[in-house]
């Protein structure tokens, strides 16, 4: 990797109007839509949304791993350097040293013909020149960084070995292999069970304050966000419709379908007849989408003009709190927008 | 996709009818793990998991079928005879002696033919032909098939298009009919068993090749795969290190089928007067030389047959094992 490209006051990570359009037997899957977010070094931004909205795609075009079919627009720059359209060889370069990718799955992505510690040294030895042992050494320092127990022992161990949490906490420790100045992490607890959620979730908070890497962790459930995050971007149908910091999200939503997406999250601090208060449909598909907000047909707050100007995002009451509505002004914390899902027979409409 | 290419007949194999799993971890049939050994309750421990390093276990999980074991020492044992035997024996292969025609007897424990060569000389020298050989077509079946079928199954276009149509023309024109024709140049050249043997091969790597292809054209969209590129892997490490020993399993399978398949072959060609040319000796040749004593001087067709079938066996046992202990998923032990 040439210094050269790199620029020392640049953001870390600025993404502007990037775009992803794939080509399908329905016409043109336009899945990501001029998304725009900065990532400040050190900093964990949460990318939420329904599944379907983007955020896999958003991920995968930083890193080059999009399929060829994939037509990728805008930019996307890593300490000044452009990642996208950048050759692959070039991106190897990037990929694993400088951002490096959990995946959802520990299940299926850990290779299982060699043993964790095996993994471990080729991700380190991908980008450092560095003997069998040392790397063994610090595969089993990662490890127990990762809060693996017995790591000196359980490096040896294969992948079918270990439990799913243990395994995210393997696939934790190889994206932290080469210290990244980024990892994003996608959807890294969807796949495990809920009980183990928060320990993997935690090692995640450890690679992080270990590395010092910034954190895009991307995922549907805003319940996952609220200890972790400083900031938020919320996606739905390809587009940002809600950016601010956690607290902005969290206290005081400005588009509905974030309001939305926390109405359907179980408080702890509710009162006994408070009920969840799920957004009824469906995002819209992708394919040939028709103008206007894509969520007006969902949306509790529409008027006429949602089916026809697509509403961009913009402040609102000033600092960074950014909403995608025309009536953001409008919501407010104490309101509720949905119907909470009713116990007995009398079905809200 | 049966692909096997011992077209000639049904003197195919048993585990030929089996076709490798696909993924090379994939489910195994192996007849012979029924009962858990005592080693499987060791494993359970934590330290036995970590201590033991990836070659040791899969040793481990091949000396424990007990068939392919088996299998192992009479194949390295003929190995040994044939070796070192034939120097210790009072007769070479070529020698006459003047038993004439004699059945088995003390000095001639397989007999002799009618101008007096002593048979188990004869089979000696032919078996190691028959095997030496047979490897020199795993040999070369194994290269040029990974390297085909791996850039076909990771890259597609080229390579790909090159093995179908090279498929397609040993699929059409019978192997046989181009072994006929290569092996009658050979012979007029060299005629020696190594030419036969590279011939052979230069026509069955298809086999493998197509089975890699099949097996990286499913693997590449393993999640793993692209986790490991998510993490600075080029298409060199991907295939090398993360590819192909998940395909190891049915490379190993076929390969040694090829084995059988060569010595096979072999004998065919013998048959037709285009295998290995006298003077040097094979078991086809012996076979098809002696086959009009079958039922006169039965031991100069029997012992050779014998040994072939043996080791035909012998060779795809071995692969059988082979493919159990390159499974990692055999003994499972959950953390
Ligand atoms: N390789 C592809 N070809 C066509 N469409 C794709 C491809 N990958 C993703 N998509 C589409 O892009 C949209 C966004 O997907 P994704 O980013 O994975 O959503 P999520 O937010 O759940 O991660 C989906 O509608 C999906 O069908
Ligand atoms: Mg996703």
């Amino acid at each position: 990797m040439d210094d050269a490209l790199f620029s020392d006051d640049a953001p870390l990570l600025e993404v502007s109007d990037l775009s992803v359009t794939f080509s399908s037997e329905d016409g043109l899957v336009r899945a990501v839509r001029g998304v725009s977010f900065t990532l400040e070094p050190g900093r964990l931004l949460s990318v939420v949304g329904e599944s379907g909205s983007g955020k896999s795609v958003t991920a995968m075009a930083l890193l080059g791993l999009l399929p060829r079919s994939a037509q990728v627009a805008g930019s996307a720059k890593f300490r000044g350097m452009e990642l996208l359209g950048r050759p692959d060889r070039e991106m190897m370069a990037v990929r694993g040293a400088e951002i490096a990718m959990i995946f959802q799955d520990p299940m299926t992505s850990l290779n299982p013909v060699y043993s964790v510690g095996w993994q471990l040294v080729e991700a380190i030895q991908a980008h450092q020149e560095i003997d069998k042992d040392a790397a063994w050494d610090r595969a089993v320092h990662l490890l127990d960084t990762v809060g693996i127990p017995e790591a000196r022992q359980r490096a040896a161990g294969y992948p079918h070995e270990f439990s799913g949490g243990m395994r995210q906490r393997v696939v934790i420790a190889m994206a932290m292999a080469n210290d990244p100045d980024v990892i994003i992490a996608d959807e890294p607890t969807t796949a495990l069970d809920v009980t183990v959620q928060a320990q993997v979730l935690e090692a995640l908070r450890t690679a992080q304050e270990v590395t010092h890497a910034a954190i895009i962790l991307i995922t549907h459930d805003l319940g996952v966000v609220a200890g972790l995050a400083d900031d938020v971007m919320v996606m739905y149908a390809g587009k940002a419709v809600e950016r601010g910091t956690v607290e902005d999200i969290f206290y005081w939503p400005r588009m509905p379908y974030t309001k939305g997406l926390l109405g359907s999250l179980p408080r702890l601090d509710a009162s006994g007849d408070e009920r969840l208060r799920p957004i009824p449909g469906v995002p819209p598909s992708l394919a040939n989408m028709p103008p206007g907000c894509p969520f007006m047909p969902r949306c509790p707050i529409s008027r006429p003009n949602c089916a026809e100007d697509e509403p961009v995002l913009r402040p609102v009451v000033g600092g960074g709190h950014l909403a995608a509505c025309h009536y953001a002004e409008e919501v407010s914390p104490g309101d509720e927008l949905f119907a909470p899902i009713s116990s007995d027979a009398e079905v809200v409409e | 996709m049966p692909d096997n290419p011992g077209l000639l007949g049904g003197a195919t194999d048993p585990a030929t009818g089996a076709p490798a799993p696909s993924t090379g971890v994939g489910g195994s049939t192996a007849p012979v793990e029924a009962m858990p050994s005592p080693e499987s309750f060791v494993d359970t421990s934590v330290a036995a998991v970590a201590a033991r390093s990836q070659g040791r276990a899969i040793l481990r999980r091949f000396l424990r079928h007990r068939l392919a074991m088996a299998s192992l020492v009479l194949f390295v044992a003929i190995l040994l005879l044939d070796e070192i035997g034939s120097r210790l024996w009072p007769y070479t292969y070529s020698q006459l002696t003047d038993a004439l025609n004699s059945g088995p007897t003390g000095g001639h424990p397989f007999g002799t033919d009618g101008v007096g060569h002593d048979m188990f000389a004869q089979v000696m020298r032919a078996s190691l032909t028959s095997i030496e050989l047979s490897l020199v077509v795993a040999a070369v079946s194994m290269v040029i098939g990974v390297a085909i079928g791996a850039l076909a199954g990771y890259y597609r276009s080229w390579p790909e298009a090159f093995l179908m149509r090279f498929t397609d023309l040993i699929l059409t024109i019978p192997i046989l009919a181009i072994l006929l024709v290569l092996s009658r140049q050979a012979a007029r050249h060299a005629g020696s068993w190594l030419f036969i043997g590279l011939i052979i091969g230069f026509v069955i790597w298809t086999s493998v090749a197509r089975l890699v292809r099949g097996a990286l054209l499913s693997l590449r969209e393993r999640d793993f795969i692209e986790a490991a590129r998510a993490l600075g892997a080029g298409d060199g490490r991907i295939i090398l290190r993360h590819l192909l020993p998940n395909a190891v399993g049915p490379i190993i399978v076929n390969t040694t089928l090829s084995v059988a398949t060569a010595i096979l072959l072999e004998s065919t060609l013998s048959f037709l007067g285009l295998g290995v040319q006298p003077p040097q000796t094979s078991l086809g040749l012996l076979i098809s030389q002696n086959q009009g004593a079958a039922t006169t001087e039965w031991w100069l067709f029997a012992f050779p047959a014998i040994f072939l079938v043996v080791i035909v066996l012998c060779v795809n046992f071995i692969g059988d094992g082979l493919r159990d202990a390159f499974d990692p998923r055999q003994t499972r032990v959950r953390a």
